[in-house]
């Protein structure tokens, strides 16, 4: 094989590859396949030294994707240092190897292999932790789970991510791959994808599907119709009154805004917030909740004169007090500056609520139905 | 040739323009998202939107073929103000624009493509003018090697048949008329993209034999038609002037619609042309398949970008300031002939009559500042890149950022200033004498200013009597044409005790005369008839 740089000398501390591990086998056995992979990678600037450390912390990867192979009779050991030019054995799982070392070069070529960054994240932890699904379907799975990580990453939300598609069998059909990565993201909390994984997820088979949702196979199909229907409900899940979930927060801490947030009606969801001079939309459901700038929408004027609930809520909140509110079934006690109902998508019975000592919005189920 | 690259030939599967029309604009997410990064050489199944291909096309060249870092064309967002800094003893200002901005040497060639209009790029050598002209073919879907064998370099020795074809010798000889002469075409003629290098080094002869292609897309030679069709035209000269070894046919020069300039290049982006040259990779060799237009998707392209639409508000503000260029007051005694162009008709410098005006503010007159009008070409032209912008930002319709972005590369060739005016005797606006991109677009905003000023979006009586007039005369009885009649000889008295001549004025007055006009013949008619 045709190691990047030539004959030049690897840099004092890069690591080197050993040849015995099954990383090594699985290069030298395809060596054809591999070099032009290389060459294009140097070919985009990729230095040797990056290539070889790449290479290095992909080691353990190889290994976790091989590991429930067994080997066969005539096995190189592999305590048994290979000749460089001799005949190189194939090792069970190579394939997904394969996937895995070509993914990493396109990364490292597009200066996007660094320490903490979610793609190489994806390659060394989250490969390992689905190694059945890489076995499976090695190029498919690898590039859309390094691809999907990238988004998953910006919510913080990879290690649950991962752990929802470990405890999941891996697809019997390579096209299910997609569906399956996308039902888990929005079930471990990427609420925009929603309606795109609800979607999804119907047209999984029941025995795929099931373990993505966290729910038993032969109720997936009545848990996603009723799931439909109200947003804020879900096995398990509490149906009594109280804080369903709470959005946004002060930017210092992670969260959107530096100034105090305030709840309007509006926007496509229904729920809309003003905060630092800039509307903003409440993408939220029982897994997980978000919040979009809108560009094009300006609510504030909605913040001086806030409209009265009406239905449920209304009732619930005629001639409240200024602070504190009474008939809210909130952990405080604050005065509100905004209480705006689901409206038809979610029901009245369900509020979003803004205060006044509070850079996050709650999202309230109150008691009682819809009027 | 080289391998296509993976990472030269991928293009962006995620959308390059949040909120654009072609943009799902709801707040759901899909699997196309999710998967964005992955590398996407291919269209989605499907198909992209066509102006979201057209972005995919722009991105890829400023990413991957022409280093350009350089956002010249500026937007920002109304909620946003752009935030500026100033620089050195000349307090150079550099803008931080809050919107999708681009670099002009890339996106006006590209919208040159969309609408199949004419594209000057002009710049020192080796600054990448033929380059980009290149890439343009290549989008158009042509291999490599057509497009550079089709493009037409201009020497002084091109003549009109080694540009578009040549008679067959034994038709020569052997024909009895010329209708028997059958010509040999060349195959550049009928190309979607069409490339003439240093245009200005060809001979006048040839020059006006190509303005019959640029401007009516059919050329002849000895009596027979070859009939080139709609195609994208690039033209490079390395002299913004026309100085080349011929000076360029003005009507030649009047049949382009933009002039975009080869900015210098930014020496701190050396190392992509160390990298670029090391890698032995050429860009026009790798365009990626998910960027080409075939053409269906051409035609469809232009389709699309005609029919967004030129609001009324935009479309004002347009008119204003057209306006105030044409007029000279002193060129003629009737109203009509009082313009530049009787002036130059004349033989007579424009400058020299403007000099007798008196009673204007010849600094805040937007019209002091040039020695011509706009054409109607070149009114079209500006409609139609202004539409192009808008299809590109995916607006739903043209707004006055998309049509302020176009003009002055539209108008760079086409209005010449008077460089003798007093608005450039200021020494802060000394540099607009030699930067005519700033200078056009300060003309345009001043106009804008002086309409804002003017209130003329709300308190436009013209604009009212014209529209009155454009929903029809019929049915309208005689006391209804009096009371037009008299409103409008009402507003002409009304400027004559206080209103200088401007340019926006001159023409409303002719648009009341034309209205007047109108109602008078109508009234003429009523009585005749007896209705």
């Amino acid at each position: 094989m045709t190691t990047p740089g030539g004959d030049a000398p690897a840099r004092p501390g890069a690591p080197v590859l050993d040849p015995g591990s099954t990383l090594g086998q699985v290069l030298r056995a395809h060596a054809a396949t591999v070099d032009p992979w290389l060459r294009a990678a140097q070919g985009l600037g990729a230095e040797p030294a990056s290539v070889r450390a790449a290479l290095a912390d992909v080691v353990p990867v190889a290994d976790a994707l091989t590991a429930t192979h067994p080997a066969p009779a005539d096995d190189t050991p592999t305590d048994a240092a290979p000749t460089p030019d001799g005949p190189a054995p194939d090792v069970p799982g190579a394939d997904a190897v394969l996937a895995v070392v070509r993914t990493t070069l396109d990364l490292v070529a597009r200066g996007r292999w660094h320490t903490g960054r979610a793609q190489r994240t994806a390659v060394v932890q989250v490969l390992p932790a689905l190694a059945p699904w890489v076995r499976a379907h090695p190029t498919h799975v690898v590039p859309a789970v390094v691809a999907a990580a990238d988004v998953v990453a910006r919510t913080g939300l990879l290690d649950a991510w991962s752990a929802r598609l470990a405890a999941a069998p891996a697809p019997a059909d390579a096209a299910h791959v997609r569906p399956a990565l996308l039902v888990a993201a929005w079930r471990t909390g990427l609420v925009r994808y929603r309606d795109a994984a609800l979607d999804a997820a119907a047209a999984l088979p029941a025995a795929l599907a099931g373990p993505l949702l966290g729910v038993a196979p032969d109720d997936v199909a009545d848990v996603l119709t009723r799931h439909r229907a109200d947003r804020w409900w879900w096995p398990q899940a509490p149906d009594g009154p109280g804080v369903l979930r709470r959005v946004g927060g002060f930017a210092a801490w992670g969260g959107p805004w530096v100034g105090l947030p305030v709840a309007v009606p509006g926007g496509p969801t229904g729920w809309a917030v003003v905060a630092d001079g800039q509307t903003w939309a409440v993408v939220a459901d029982v897994h997980g909740a978000g919040v979009v700038p809108l560009d094009d929408l300006d609510l504030s004027a909605a913040v001086e004169a806030p409209p009265r609930p009406r239905g449920a809520v209304g009732r619930l909140l005629a001639g409240r007090a200024a602070a504190p509110e009474p008939a809210l079934p909130v952990p405080w006690q604050d005065a509100t500056t905004g209480v705006v109902p689901g409206g038809p998508a979610t029901g009245d019975d369900v509020v979003l609520v803004s205060r006044a000592h509070s850079y996050a919005l709650d999202v309230v189920r109150v008691a009682g139905g819809p009027a | 040739m080289n391998a296509p690259d993976a990472d030269l030939t991928q293009v962006s599967a995620a959308p390059t323009r949040a909120g654009a029309r072609s943009v799902p604009r709801g707040l759901a997410l899909d699997v196309a998202h999710l998967f964005a990064d992955e590398a996407a050489a291919e269209p989605a199944a499907g198909g992209v939107p066509l102006d979201e291909k057209l972005r995919q096309a722009y991105f890829w060249m400023v990413n991957h073929a022409i280093i350009s870092p350089h956002y010249d064309v500026e937007f920002s967002d109304p909620a946003r103000p752009a935030t500026t800094f100033h620089l050195g003893d000349s307090r150079a200002a550099v803008d931080l624009p809050t919107d999708q901005s681009y670099s002009s040497f890339v996106l006006l060639p590209l919208l040159t493509f969309a609408v199949r209009g004419r594209c000057l790029l002009v710049g020192g050598p080796g600054r990448g003018k033929t380059a980009s002209a290149i890439l343009m073919g290549v989008i158009a879907g042509y291999p490599v090697r057509e497009v550079r064998r089709a493009m037409q370099h201009g020497h002084p020795q091109l003549t009109v048949q080694d540009m578009f074809g040549t008679p067959l010798p034994r038709d020569l000889v052997n024909a009895e008329s010329l209708a028997d002469i059958d010509v040999a075409w060349r195959s550049w003629l009928g190309m979607r993209v069409k490339i003439v290098d240093e245009y200005n080094r060809i001979p006048t002869r040839t020059q006006s034999a190509l303005l019959t292609v640029l401007a009516d897309g059919y050329v002849e030679v000895f009596d027979q038609v070859y009939e080139t069709g709609a195609s994208a035209w690039y033209l490079t000269a390395n002299d913004d002037a026309g100085g080349g070894t011929f000076q360029v046919v003005d009507a030649l020069r009047d049949r382009i619609d933009v002039v975009v300039k080869a900015l210098a290049f930014n020496s701190r982006f050396l190392g992509d042309l160390v990298a670029r040259a090391e890698r032995g990779l050429r860009p026009e060799e790798n365009v990626p398949p998910g960027v080409v237009f075939d053409a269906d998707e051409h035609d469809r392209l232009h389709r699309e970008v005609l029919a967004v639409p030129f609001p009324a508000p935009v479309r004002r503000r347009l008119e204003h300031f057209a306006s105030q260029l044409e007029l000279l007051e002193r060129a003629a005694w009737q109203l009509e002939y009082r313009t530049k162009d009787t002036a130059r008709l004349a033989g007579v410098d424009p400058h020299l009559l403007a000099l007798a005006d008196d009673g204007r503010d010849r600094v805040e007159d937007v019209g002091a500042q040039t020695l011509n009008g706009l054409s109607v070409r070149a009114l079209q032209s500006l409609v139609l890149y202004a539409k192009a912008m808008a299809y590109f930002r995916g607006n739903a319709e043209v707004t006055l950022a998309d049509l302020r972005a176009v003009l002055p590369f539209v108008l760079h060739d086409k209005l010449q200033p008077d460089l003798a005016a007093p608005a450039f005797d200021d020494p802060e606006r000394e540099p607009l004498r030699t930067d005519r991109v700033s200078w056009i677009r300060d003309l345009f905003d001043t106009a804008c200013r002086q309409h804002d000023a003017a209130d003329l979006d709300r308190d436009d009586p013209v604009g009212d009597v014209l529209a009155e007039l454009g929903q029809g005369l019929d049915g309208v009885d005689e006391a209804t044409v009096r009371t037009r009649l008299a409103r409008i000889e009402g507003l002409l008295a009304r400027w004559e005790q206080a209103t200088k001549l401007h340019g926006d004025v001159y023409d409303d007055a002719l648009a009341l005369k034309y209205a007047h006009q109108r109602y008078s013949a109508y009234l003429s008619w009523l009585r005749w008839s007896g209705a």
